[in-house]
């Protein structure tokens, strides 16, 4: 069975990093959205991070996007994260748990300031995609 | 709506450039009353004496009685239902409806979109003993107040009872259904002779 279709998202090998261009030191939003994005990759129930249909869900800063992850600073001070998932068939609320936990222990080793995580299931796709 | 989006943008620019271009005229005109544009004047470089005279013809034309009359109301009907149509793409919201699980603001939240829902609870409902093809499910999201609901839809093999696939269909939902508070309601009918169980 098909299930879902997956718009052009991110590469998504788990546990791989995009390289980091060279240029001025990045900013802590965007630090944290390459931290929140490449800790969702490496779960394995994500297969990508979508920016949507119209790609407004994305970090953008430089020369560098970031799709499928929000970064805006929140009222309180640091920054609330959103993620947008593609998954496997997998448990879909241990797997928003799991991410939620694992984006807030990087960003904690990170020294990051981060406020709320928040993560949207977009699509999921069968085991043949994944 | 992505189309209609499109298409409010479209016009968005649209509107602009033709207000950067009045604007543009407006400057020339108000340069004329200190230096003499002469020939340079956007009216005489745009032949707009001459383009008058077409308008006025034309609108001559469209006010008369006759077939022109009613394909003069037929564009006014045109233009009154594609400036409705790009209201919808201005103002209809952006964002798709979530199906929650948590909402915590200092936490954030949990939620997913219907599509996916709607997936998981068709590959779900299918892998259930007995069920021959699933429909495509329809969930309607909820409010604060009313939960949202999910409704499946399939056919069971002759071999097996209807009771006990739409209760095996309710059982492989419930991890999907549970934790998002949707109510499934599964409706299971007799599969079409030749249909084999997935």
């Amino acid at each position: 069975m098909s299930i879902g279709s997956i718009a052009p998202p991110v590469a998504a090998a788990a546990g791989q990093t995009a390289p980091t261009p060279p240029g001025p030191a990045p900013s802590p939003r965007l630090r944290l959205a390459r931290l929140a994005r490449d800790t969702a990759l490496r779960d394995g129930g994500v297969l990508a991070l979508q920016a949507g249909a119209d790609g407004r869900f994305a970090v953008v800063s430089g020369n560098e996007r970031i799709d499928g992850v929000l970064c805006v600073a929140a009222a309180g001070g640091g920054y609330d994260v959103e993620l947008q998932l593609v998954c496997a068939l997998v448990p879909l609320v241990a797997l928003g748990e799991r991410v939620r936990a694992g984006v807030r222990e990087t960003a904690a080793a990170a020294g990051l300031p981060l406020a709320t995580v928040s993560v949207h299931v977009a699509g999921v796709a069968g085991p043949e995609k994944a | 709506m992505l189309l209609l989006r499109a298409l409010a943008r479209v016009a968005g620019v649209l509107l602009m450039l033709i207000l950067a271009l009045a604007g543009l005229a407006l400057v020339l005109y108000c340069l004329d009353g200190f230096i003499r544009l002469g020939s340079a004047r956007p009216d005489r470089l745009l032949h707009l004496p001459a383009v008058r005279d077409h308008v006025g013809r034309f609108l001559h034309q469209i006010t008369a009685p006759g077939p022109a009359a009613a394909l003069a109301l037929l564009c006014g009907a045109g233009a009154i239902l594609l400036g409705i149509v790009l209201l919808i793409g201005v103002l209809a919201p952006r964002r798709q409806r979530l199906i929650l699980l948590e909402r915590d603001g200092s936490e954030g939240t949990l939620a997913a979109r219907r599509r996916p829902m709607r997936d998981m609870a068709r590959a779900l409902a299918g892998s259930a003993q007995g069920a021959t093809t699933v429909a495509r499910p329809r969930l309607h999201a909820g409010g604060r107040l009313r939960p949202s609901r999910l409704t499946v839809t399939a056919t069971h093999s002759r071999t097996h009872d209807s009771q006990q696939v739409e209760r095996a269909i309710g059982e492989r939902l419930q991890p999907l259904t549970e934790p998002f508070g949707v109510r499934a309601r599964v409706h299971v009918r007799s599969g079409e002779p030749g249909s084999r169980v997935q």
